[in-house]
């Protein structure tokens, strides 16, 4: 049930924030607001906390399609093996942080 | 058995364990420093990423969350260098900053510095002697 809300709001969120605005013409993508990108970052990391904690993901900010790998440099090398070098991405850390624990 | 792969450096005034690092773009050796907090391979900034003929996408960025808990967010980019008889592709941070910024966070510096993390020092022994202030780091494999 919680997934099921999560992937709403990331739907929800995707869709709004890939509005085309301005002079750009229908599908043109726009950059986020750095509010936005932070709690786009804060639902992917919540979906994928149960199975990928400590991994990093790359998320394609066009459509919300993710890549998930152990290290940087692999979740990059996969994310543009999966969708190209032009498409954008926002990579992450999945989980706590490991200094967050006292 | 092939010869052991070694690179050497110290520890300086405040501390920091580094390495001097021949690096494709520049004439003198890069100082390294080792920060085995970090488990991604290198932070450079956007002059060093072009000069060692690395690939800026601005368009992929990560959000890392520091030490201090504070979340900082870097650039992308890719690239070759030479590590320890190897030439392996990685994937390094580039600092986001202007030019300004660049140039005051370099005015008393004399070599260019980057920042080494634990991803190229897989299968590598790090050795840091404080008392020598000596510093190695030897490929096992």
């Amino acid at each position: 049930m919680a997934q099921e809300r999560l992937a709403q709001e990331l739907k929800a969120l995707l869709l709004r924030l890939n509005q085309p605005q301005g002079n750009g013409g229908e599908g043109t993508f726009q950059p986020f607001a750095e509010a936005d990108l932070s709690k786009l970052l804060s639902l992917v990391a919540k979906g994928l906390e149960p199975r990928h904690a400590g991994n990093y993901a790359m998320i394609n900010s066009i459509n919300g399609d993710y890549v998930v790998g152990p290290t940087i440099s692999e979740v990059h090398t996969r994310f543009i093996d999966a969708f190209g070098l032009e498409a954008p991405g926002l990579c992450l850390r999945v989980g706590a942080s490991p200094f967050a624990a006292a | 058995m092939p010869p052991r792969e070694t690179i050497r450096g110290g520890v300086d005034h405040l501390n920091r364990p580094f390495v001097r690092l021949g690096v494709t773009g520049f004439a003198e050796p890069v100082t390294a420093f080792i920060d085995t907090g970090f488990n991604g391979s290198l932070i450079v900034d956007e002059y060093q990423a072009q000069q060692m003929g690395f690939q800026v996408t601005k368009i992929h960025s990560i959000t890392a969350l520091l030490a201090s808990q504070r979340s900082e967010t870097f650039l992308l980019c890719r690239g070759r260098i030479n590590w320890l008889g190897d030439e392996p592709f990685i994937t390094a941070l580039v600092i986001s900053e202007t030019e300004t910024q660049r140039l005051e966070r370099r005015r008393r510096k004399r070599n260019e510095e980057v920042v080494l993390g634990v991803e190229l020092l897989i299968n590598c022994k790090l050795e840091v002697d404080f008392v020598r202030r000596s510093v190695s780091i030897t490929r096992l494999s």
